[in-house]
């Protein structure tokens, strides 16, 4: 959906994405991150049981909500951490985690 | 000329309530006004428990009500659900109340005893029992309890319900059994006539009736007063807090702390004299939040989505009231809190005694001339 | 330090230039905003911006630069990633940051909270790969992302246009524009173009959008209607009605936008009177020409206020700066009046094309017919035919559409239904959008950790809990 321009893993970070040890880059939501790496789903809708994607990436609409060290966040405003763990309970295992 | 058998004005838990009852029992042309004002609708802060336990304990009478209404929630809720289509997510799960530390262990207890006395002296059972933190930690295995969690006062005969989506149910089955529901409505006065009938002036014109319910909530004090009838009722305001939804680990309703199906969290539910302030402060929310980790620690991480205050309706005893007014045998007024525990019994009970075609012994006991002392 | 002489809400343009200003005069200025850096959303990230992507987003960009400056300089205390949950008229406010909340207070509040993108349903608008335009800008100035794969932008308003020709200028390949706008300006835009005509230099611009977007030979279709994603876990193509001809446009992205509307929810929440601006079709916050709402400690500022653009942003931001200022007592009436007068006339001079481009995308209730398939509350997968049941079953208001329907309840409040439900049911009873209500907006503005809550430090009056006199005397005998 996305690529980019400039070598945007010049910088990176270390976070566990959905139990796997990944590569972020550093200075970025955590939105945005996702997308460099490709990663274009953030969860799975609790109500229409459908995969999500961040729709405004300016805190307004809430499809990039992901449990971020162990609290429910907008992915877009949260800055990408070394060590962070990041679940996104696509296989729904979580069940009702909005 | 609008003309109905009956009218009930106010359409919220009891107000619906009421008109499903009167519809159920074949009055004849039922009508349900209701304003829909933003602000003051106390149906939409309702914690949704559908319970007796606690209740009644200087007034043995309420007591039994409460009781009687909780033993007809289940079929009540079969029912509804048949006639509307609605899940209104009836849990039959019980009920506890927790203890932190020995004193409240100890308060509990005596509790329990107090309210089995004054149940017996009506000739009712009082099923709650203590149960020790090990007893407890058993009954709610998937959540881990705080460390000074004591014990619970626990009983299995009651439950919790979606209060939202009860008052929805009400008002479809009322619709689809002929009820004519009419939104966006104001009464802006009741001219009972010479000949007893009831003329109500509205917003959209007038409208006749035989029999009329007075069921507005803190709206229902102005229609009455020109009438002679003081509604002694005063706001009380409760607030609550609704968290992100969460994998189902709690299905026992707490007084404070209940889990709905959809896996929202509803915590609850403060007591305040603010007036007709709805504002939610951040204090109660601090109190909330904390007494419920306390109870629960994985809370600690669930977010705190929304919140909101509403005002009980509210009388000095905190029984409901259920009163014919003086001089205008065909005009009700019903006001109270707790609607939802007491929906059965305003569908199966009041209704009937409000058309003349049931009674109850207790009624004669919720009038709103026994404050005139 | 829990009590401050002014807060601001917001570190965009309205933000920044509001607590330089103030700061600039010797005032303890808090600026809380839930961003991770300063610039809101026109300046996101110009900061940390390259000279490369300097150039290529141009002075609309970098004016913002300047402003930083004057902001890092003033001496405003600058918290980021702070988020703003409850607000009250008094100027009590609670907010997050880093992990805990605290409830503080203000003599004055400036909220300069911003604008959205409009949200319109269509079918398919929840699928993966369906974003707003704005969105792809944001990802763009933060990460230096851009869109790959088959693009087609669909929507109206300028904006739209100049997401095109940015894309244009950074070599991507769009596959299609589909503008919903008319081809023919609607009436109430000709009397406004002689105004328009006076701020050349926009015009220029707004023309040289149109060629390069002409240049490059892309499709673009004026008047399309019945726009709709098309996928089934994500975006496959665009579908759109163009001149009676049925459009099927293969796609990767999708990114839409039908004009700005402010952020009201602060202002809702606080209990702010609020104005229906008709032909705009949004709600904003009353205030008069400094931004003082009718609650007197709360000021509104920049997008949030009114939708008026980047540069009016920071002139409202400075005005309302100097209104509290002279409201505190720190400068006197003709002295804020000296001060204001450039600004107000920078800021008259600004607002000249926008009547006539405001009227030329006005949006069209007829742009708002909506499928009984479109989903409209995202967050509950609520349909216009569910609400369209309920309009049926006796519902009247949006707050009562909201507890039967739970649309407005999930995590963003009613943020991106909002606007919609007001629609659907104003349709349905043939009414005006403002006639059905507003949804009640109450605290939290944003979701908060239970343990946040059950820890925050509450604000207490410096008087609170203390004998001041009794104080002195035990301190005094403690010293002997």
């Amino acid at each position: 959906m996305f690529k980019t321009d400039t070598d945007l893993m010049q910088n990176t970070v270390t976070v566990t994405l959905d139990g796997k040890s990944v590569s972020l880059p550093s200075g970025l939501s955590v939105a945005a991150a996702l997308f460099g790496i490709g990663e274009t789903i953030s969860r799975i809708s609790t109500t229409s049981r459908k995969p999500c994607s961040p729709h405004c990436l300016m805190g307004v609409c809430f499809e990039c909500l992901m449990e971020i060290d162990g609290v429910q966040r907008q992915a877009c405003l949260t800055e990408v951490r070394d060590g962070m763990v990041i679940n996104r309970y696509l296989n729904g295992n979580k069940g009702e985690v909005e | 000329m609008k003309t109905a058998d009956s009218i009930v004005i106010g359409g919220g838990l009891s107000g619906s309530s009421i008109a499903l009852g009167l519809i159920r029992e074949g009055v004849g042309k039922v009508m349900l006004f209701d304003e829909q004002l933003p602000t003051q609708r106390l149906s939409r802060g309702n914690f949704g428990l559908t319970w007796f336990m606690c209740k009644g304990a200087s007034h043995p009478v309420y007591a039994q009500w409460s009781r009687l209404s909780c033993q007809q929630w289940p079929d009540f809720a079969a029912t509804l659900e048949e006639e509307s289509g609605y899940n209104i997510e009836l849990e039959w799960t019980g009920g506890a109340v927790h203890a932190i530390g020995e004193e409240e262990f100890n308060v509990h207890t005596q509790s329990i005893k107090d309210l089995k006395a004054v149940c017996s002296e009506v000739g009712l059972d009082y099923p709650v029992r203590m149960l020790d933190r090990q007893e407890f930690a058993e009954l709610v295995p998937k959540i881990e309890l705080g460390p000074e969690v004591s014990g619970a006062m626990y009983t299995p005969e009651q439950g919790h319900v979606n209060p939202l989506k009860l008052m929805a149910a009400m008002r479809c089955a009322f619709q689809r059994k002929g009820g004519k529901f009419v939104g966006a409505q104001t009464v802006s006065g009741i001219v009972p006539q010479s000949d007893g009938t009831i003329l109500l002036k509205t917003n959209s014109g007038d409208y006749q009736c035989n029999k009329l319910v007075v069921a507005a909530g803190h709206g229902s004090t102005r229609l009455l007063a020109p009438l002679g009838e003081k509604l002694h009722i005063y706001p009380q305001r409760g607030q609550l807090m609704v968290t992100q939804r969460h994998e189902r680990v709690l299905t026992i309703p707490m007084l404070c702390v209940r889990q709905t199906p959809d896996g929202t969290f509803v915590i609850g539910l403060s007591t305040e004299d603010t007036a007709f302030d709805t504002r939610v402060t951040a204090s109660a929310m601090k109190g909330q939040a904390s007494n419920a980790i306390r109870l629960f620690p994985m809370l600690a991480n669930v977010n705190w989505v929304r919140a909101w205050g509403a005002i009980r309706v509210m009388t000095p005893d905190g029984a409901p009231i259920y009163s014919r007014i003086p001089g205008y045998d065909n005009i009700t007024v019903v006001a109270l809190h707790s609607a939802v525990s007491l929906a059965p019994l305003a569908a199966n009970v009041v209704a009937p005694w409000i058309w003349g075609t049931g009674s109850h012994e207790l009624i004669p006991k919720f009038s709103n001339g026994r404050f005139d002392v | 330090m829990s009590h401050h002489d002014v807060i601001v809400i917001g570190a965009g343009p309205a933000g920044l230039s509001a607590s330089a200003c103030l700061a600039e005069m010797g005032l303890n200025v808090l600026t809380l905003d839930e961003q991770t850096r300063i610039g809101g959303q026109i300046y996101r990230h110009m900061e940390a911006a390259s000279q490369d992507r300097r150039n290529l987003l141009g002075d609309d960009y970098t004016d913002g630069l300047q402003l930083a400056d004057r902001f890092r300089k003033s001496g405003a205390t600058y918290k980021s990633g702070a988020t703003v949950w409850q607000a009250e008229p008094n100027g009590t406010l609670c907010f997050s940051h880093q992990g805990q909340s605290e409830q503080v207070k203000a003599n004055y509040v400036i909220a300069a909270t911003g604008a959205m993108e409009r949200p319109v349903p269509i079918p398919g608008w929840t699928l993966p790969g369906v974003m707003g335009a704005g969105a792809a800008n944001n990802l763009f100035k933060e990460a230096g992302l851009n869109p790959s794969g088959k693009i087609v932008l669909a929507g109206s308003g300028p904006l739209l246009l100049l997401e095109a020709s940015l894309l244009i200028k950074k070599g991507t390949n769009i596959a299609a524009i589909l503008e919903t706008t008319p081809l023919i300006p609607p009436g109430p835009a000709i009397p406004r173009a002689p105004k328009a005509l006076m701020r050349a230099d926009f015009l220029w611009k707004g023309v040289s959008m149109l060629r390069e977007i002409k240049k490059a030979s892309i499709p673009h279709y004026k008047g399309a209607t019945q726009l709709r994603a098309i996928g089934e876990n994500r975006v496959e193509a665009v579908g759109a009605m163009h001149a009676n001809k049925k459009l099927h446009i293969e796609a990767d992205l999708l990114l839409t936008h039908f004009g700005v509307i402010p952020n009201t929810h602060i202002f809702r929440q606080i209990g702010c009177k609020m104005v229906w601006k008709a032909d705009q079709r949004y709600w904003h916050p009353l205030c008069d020409e400094w931004g003082h709402t009718n609650c007197e400690r709360i000021f509104a500022a920049g997008d949030g206020a009114k939708v008026s653009g980047a540069l009016a942003a920071q002139y409202k931001g400075e005005l309302a700066a100097l209104e509290v200022a002279h409201c505190l007592g720190i400068i006197p009436q003709y002295e804020r009046d000296a001060l204001a007068e450039p600004i107000q006339k920078n800021l008259k001079h600004d607002h000249w094309p926008r009547p006539f481009v405001d009227a030329i995308y006005a949006p069209n209730p007829k742009d708002m017919s909506f499928d009984d398939d479109t989903v409209v509350c995202r967050c509950e997968n609520v349909t216009v035919r569910d609400l369209r049941k309920l309009v049926q079953e006796g519902v009247r208001e949006l707050n009562e559409v909201k507890v039967v329907s739970r649309s407005g309840m999930g995590p963003c409040q009613g943020r991106m239904c909002g606007p919609a439900l007001a629609e659907v049911i104003a349709a349905e009873l043939n009414i005006t959008p403002d006639q059905t209500g507003r949804l009640n907006i109450r605290p939290p503005l944003k979701p908060v950790p239970l343990k946040e809550i059950g820890e925050m430090s509450l604000h207490m009056e410096p008087t609170e809990g203390k004998n001041w006199l009794l104080d002195k005397k035990s301190a005094g005998k403690k010293g002997a």
